[in-house]
């Protein structure tokens, strides 16, 4: 039977306790009505040991300890000699003991005397300063002198010799000599003993050495350590990263002269993570601080704690950081790089339990986003993000938490291959317990009841690279861990302005200033790698074209090439070919009319798999707001590629719109359900949240999936969006039908070269010579009807199915070839070729193409 | 129901632990000048013993003495035997010569198809008295004679005892020379000496 204990205050003379089943009552004594002895609640902290004016207070046991070690050795040895010999006599042996095992007694001496200054330092402040301070303080102050690699070292003699002390003094026991004897002797018996030692040792070696064996192959590896002056790259080799080289400088400086902040009473952060797109520069970054630093570089591989048994990679973890300690003590600092470190994993992915790409939205958009012919692509980078987000649900509400530096779309990635605990492994070493390290120093001291010594300050820079900082770990990126987190984006104009010059300067070309600028403008989202890569493609064209020095062609083609694909080697029909054509010039047109966002890099009908043509625009400048208006125009880009072929197909359209009307529509719902660029302002994320005015039911409810769509596009916002989209049709009706020539103009270009760069479309549209084409031609008199006679044969053979269309009308300086005519007018216009050296390697892939229009 | 215990905060110092080792001092301190009454022999490997007063003076260690001749075996050592006898030598400080032999030496019995005490008790030339004792220590069973007689001119008392295992593959012998004066003054302690001696098979 259990009972509540009843507080003293509440017994009072008559209270009558049951205490059992049987009913047996005890009257209670009667107390006083006092108040309780009240209770200090006050949690104070618990003085730190610098804090202390007298020695902790040793327990009990810890005091009488050692005496009982050694009184119970006493009684051993006494013991011994009782039974050694039978007819010697307790009391005797008990005296030839105390004079045959005098070091019994003078180590139980020594241990009182340690007792002894303990109980005067617990309760004698003055006696405790005196030694804390004067004595071990100054010992350690001038041991602090030394540096630590030093420090160590004579540790480690110290321990050896004390070590050696003990085992002499042992065996001198066993062998009846002097500890000195047994230890020159040492040596001798050592030897002696080997055999027997080596059979007793071997064969429970033998067992554990196949799985030590097995360990350590398997721990090997993955692991590199450069020293100074290993690696040649310094940070001038890095082009276009001018902000994230200055700040890891700044750590570099730091971990040169650590005095520097830290008798400031700050601390060397410690960690860096460098994210961002592929072939940006993250590891050459690395590279170069390892080659700018004299301390040693240790290079971590992506699947260096990738393994096939559980535990190596702890292992392995645990086995760099020592190695990193030993590094950081003996150079003074080290810096090691985790390369790809999104491959350490990351514990809540684990949790997941799904794929990469989880949600089904998002999967849809990616797949739409890939599938050929789509025109999502034909969206800019922009229009592209915010519909990524809104497939995979962040928008809104549904907002994520965002991560402390790292801004990118919600993926979750997969747990990759740090499992096993060796995540875990790695967030303790980075910044777990400041533990003392060492046998000696953690052990035999703490039995001695002195407190271990603190480790060392390891100044180990973490640096870390990685696309995917989603896919790290949240812990791995706290402050103390990761101090620094630096995004290494796209390089800006000026970096790409600087980096086309580098790779320019390891070859011959023709190219000037401006040349280069422009190149810079129409790459925005050239990374080094990409950079390379074109100008290395470039002189392969200029070498199968039998030059030495590359040129604009050489440059724009390899541009294309890289960013586009190889064109297939496809012959269209002359019908099919016109009105692809005349779908792309439409785009083409109103792109160049309407938008001032972006420009028109390259127009082709030339076909890449099941992709007929597209018309490709970039931004000219970096920005990150956008407007109503210009989402419109890209609305009205889409729907131009429908608004020109009913206008010149007499009201007929191709089914090659699809993926334009698509487009148009999502980003017309976006901007009047979400964005606030409709008719309303009640946003459709919330709608959706709560299940209202059409949007889906709650989570998890009903009315989720395609009952979603339904009601959004047949309520109010679906009446909002069919609205705007025909305001835009309408007035993109407008727009060509007022730029009807020039639309014909720019088809007649693609048919002629089936490729043209944007300042040639616009050079057309213009009415004015462009870098390769002279779009003066088509204002010639009689030169439109030419290609309404033409448009108008395409048109009857297509309505009537005449016997041959006409020949494509030749315009003075459109018709030949692009490839032609690039050259001819490269060989006019090439310049003394420049030369330079030096430029730094710098891995990478070309981004993908931001093409406008696809068909 | 509550009692109203005074509860004891700290203790005295007599009644600290710190009053341990300082009784542990006094008492090997105290006990550091004392001697023992007697000392103690013992066979290096551990199979013999025996305890004499403090005051002889004792030297033992092994030695080349052979009290067992080969004639006294018919045979010669074969392999087996420990023809070298431990052996220590006492001295009552009354005269330089040795007093007393304690001797313990084995022989092995494989080679051989037994082994008799007989001859090795046997009174030697110019013993005129002789007792004669049978006794067992532990396990082992022998001979502890006393033999008497003159010798140069001078009266000596030999008493030695002759001891042997089951299988009698090992012979302890124990034997104290000493002359009549000489006995008659230690004969206690001369027969303590003989019924303390322990031999551990």
């Amino acid at each position: 039977m259990f009972r509540k204990r009843r507080k003293p205050a509440d017994v009072t003379r008559n209270d009558v306790t049951d205490i059992g089943g049987g009913g047996v009552a005890v009257e209670v004594a009667p107390l006083q009505q006092a108040a309780p002895n009240p209770i200090d609640l006050t949690i104070s902290s618990r003085p730190r040991e610098r804090d202390r004016s007298t020695r902790r207070k040793l327990s009990a046991w810890d005091r009488c300890k050692y005496t009982i070690l050694l009184g119970g050795l006493f009684v051993f040895y006494w013991w011994q000699k009782i039974d050694e010999n039978p007819i010697k006599s307790v009391a005797d042996a008990f005296w030839e003991t105390v004079e045959n095992q005098a070091w019994v007694w003078v180590l139980l001496l020594v241990e009182w005397v340690r007792q002894f200054h303990f109980f005067l330092a617990e309760r004698w402040a003055g006696y405790h300063r005196f030694w804390k301070v004067r004595v071990f303080g100054r010992f350690d102050g001038r041991s602090q002198r030394l540096d630590a690699w030093t420090r160590f070292r004579l540790a480690r003699v110290l321990r050896f010799a004390f070590w050696l002390v003990v085992i002499s003094v042992i065996v001198g026991q066993f062998t009846d000599q002097s500890p000195i004897d047994a230890m020159v002797s040492l040596p001798g018996r050592i030897n002696d003993a080997l055999p027997m030692a080596a059979r007793l040792i071997i064969y429970p070696l033998l067992a554990i050495s196949q799985f030590v064996a097995i360990f350590f192959f398997l721990s090997r590896g993955g692991i590199e350590t450069y020293f100074p002056d290993d690696i040649e790259t310094r940070f001038d080799d890095v082009w276009g990263q001018d902000p994230v080289k200055e700040k890891i400088r700044e750590n570099l400086i730091f971990l040169e002269n650590p005095d520097s902040i830290e008798s400031r009473g700050g601390y060397t952060p410690g960690g860096i993570l460098l994210w961002g797109p592929p072939g940006t520069g993250k590891t050459l970054l690395a590279e170069a601080a390892a080659g700018e630093t004299g301390k040693p570089f240790v290079f971590v591989d992506p699947g260096a704690f990738i393994n096939m048994f559980m535990g190596v990679g702890i292992i392995k973890v645990k086995a760099l950081f020592r190695k990193l300690r030993k590094l950081a003590l003996r150079y003074g600092g080290v810096v090691v790089f985790f390369d790809e470190a999104d491959s350490l994993g990351n514990r809540g992915a684990l949790a997941q339990g799904d794929g990469p790409f989880r949600s089904t939205p998002a999967a849809t958009f990616l797949r739409d986003a890939t599938e050929a012919g789509s025109a999502i692509p034909y969206l800019s980078e922009s229009t592209r993000q915010l519909l990524w987000q809104q497939a995979i649900g962040t928008d809104g509400a549904d907002e994520p938490t965002p991560r402390r530096g790292v801004h990118r779309d919600g993926v979750m990635m997969m747990g990759g291959g740090g499992g096993g605990g060796t995540l875990q492994a790695l967030l303790a070493e980075l910044s777990g317990l400041k533990k003392p390290r060492g046998f000696f120093n953690r052990t035999v001291r703490k039995a001695l009841g002195m407190r271990p010594k603190p480790p060392p300050r390891y100044r180990i820079l973490v640096m870390m690279a990685s696309n995917l900082p989603e896919a790290l770990d949240e812990a791995m990126l706290r402050p103390g861990r990761i101090d620094r987190i630096y995004k290494v984006g796209y390089p800006t104009k000026d970096g790409r302005i600087r980096t086309y010059q580098g790779y320019l300067d390891k070859v011959q070309h023709s190219l000037t200033a401006h040349d280069v600028e422009k190149l810079a403008v129409i790459t925005p989202y050239a990374t080094g790698a990409m950079i390379k890569d074109t100008v290395n493609e470039a002189l392969i064209n200029a070498i199968r074209d039998g030059r030495e020095v590359i040129n604009w062609s050489d440059i724009v083609k390899a541009k294309q090439l890289k960013q586009h694909g190889l064109a297939d080697d496809f012959k269209y029909v002359e019908h099919e070919r016109h009105a692809l054509a005349i779908h792309e010039a439409c785009h083409a047109v109103a792109a160049h009319q309407l938008r001032q966002h972006m420009m028109i890099d390259v127009a082709t009908i030339e076909r890449r798999g099941t992709i007929g043509g597209f018309v490709a625009s970039i931004p000219p400048e970096d920005r990150f707001t956008h407007w109503r208006s210009e989402y419109e125009t890209d609305i009205q880009v889409s729907l131009a590629s429908l608004a020109g072929e009913r206008m010149l197909f007499e009201g007929d359209n191709s089914s090659g719109v699809g993926g334009d009307l698509r487009a148009a529509t999502q980003l017309a719902t976006m901007m009047s359900g979400y964005w606030g660029m409709g008719d309303t302002l009640a946003s459709h994320a919330v709608q959706r949240e709560f299940g209202i005015m059409g949007g889906r039911a709650p989570r998890g409810g009903e009315g989720e999936g395609d009952d979603r769509e339904h009601k959004l596009l047949t309520g109010g916002l679906g009446e909002q969006i069919e609205t705007r989209l025909r305001e835009l049709f309408d007035q993109a009706t407008t727009l060509l039908t007022e730029n009807r020539l020039q639309v014909l103009a720019v088809a007649h270009a693609l048919e002629t070269h089936l490729t043209i760069t944007g300042d040639d479309v616009a050079a057309i549209i213009e009415g004015r010579e462009g870098p390769f084409i002279d779009g003066a031609g088509y204002y010639r008199p009689g030169v439109s009807e030419k290609l309404e006679e033409y448009h108008r044969a395409v048109l009857e053979f297509r309505a009537r199915g005449v016997d041959e269309l006409p020949a494509l009308p030749e315009i003075d300086g459109i018709t030949g070839r692009i490839v032609d005519s690039v050259v001819a007018r490269s060989r006019a216009v090439d310049g003394p070729p420049v030369r330079a050296a030096s430029a730094p390697s710098d891995p990478g892939s070309w981004p993908a193409p931001e093409p406008d229009d696809r068909r | 129901m509550v009692f109203n215990i005074r509860v004891r905060r700290g203790r005295p110092f007599f009644r600290s632990w710190s009053v341990v080792p300082a009784l542990a001092l006094v008492v090997v301190a105290a006990g550091c000048g004392r001697d023992s009454a007697y000392q103690y022999l013992e066979v290096p490997d551990g199979d013999t013993f025996a305890k004499v007063p403090s005051a002889w003076d004792v030297s033992a260690g092994w030695s080349s003495f052979v009290f067992i001749p080969d004639d006294q075996l018919n045979t010669a050592f074969v392999p087996g035997d420990n023809p070298i006898a431990w052996r220590a030598i006492v001295n009552d400080g009354s005269t330089t010569l040795p007093s007393g032999v304690l001797s313990v030496q084995s022989i092995s019995v494989k080679e051989r198809d037994g082994l008799l005490i007989g001859p090795l008790i046997a009174p030697g030339p110019g013993v005129e008295e002789v007792s004669r004792v049978k006794v067992q220590v532990g396990d082992l069973v022998g001979w502890r004679t006393v033999q008497q007689g003159e010798t140069d001119g001078e009266t000596l008392v030999e008493e030695e005892m002759i001891l042997t295992n089951e299988r009698r593959s090992t012979i302890y012998y124990l034997r104290f020379l000493c002359d009549e004066e000489c006995h008659a003054r230690h004969s206690e302690e001369i027969d303590e000496v003989f019924t303390t001696f322990r031999a551990e098979l």
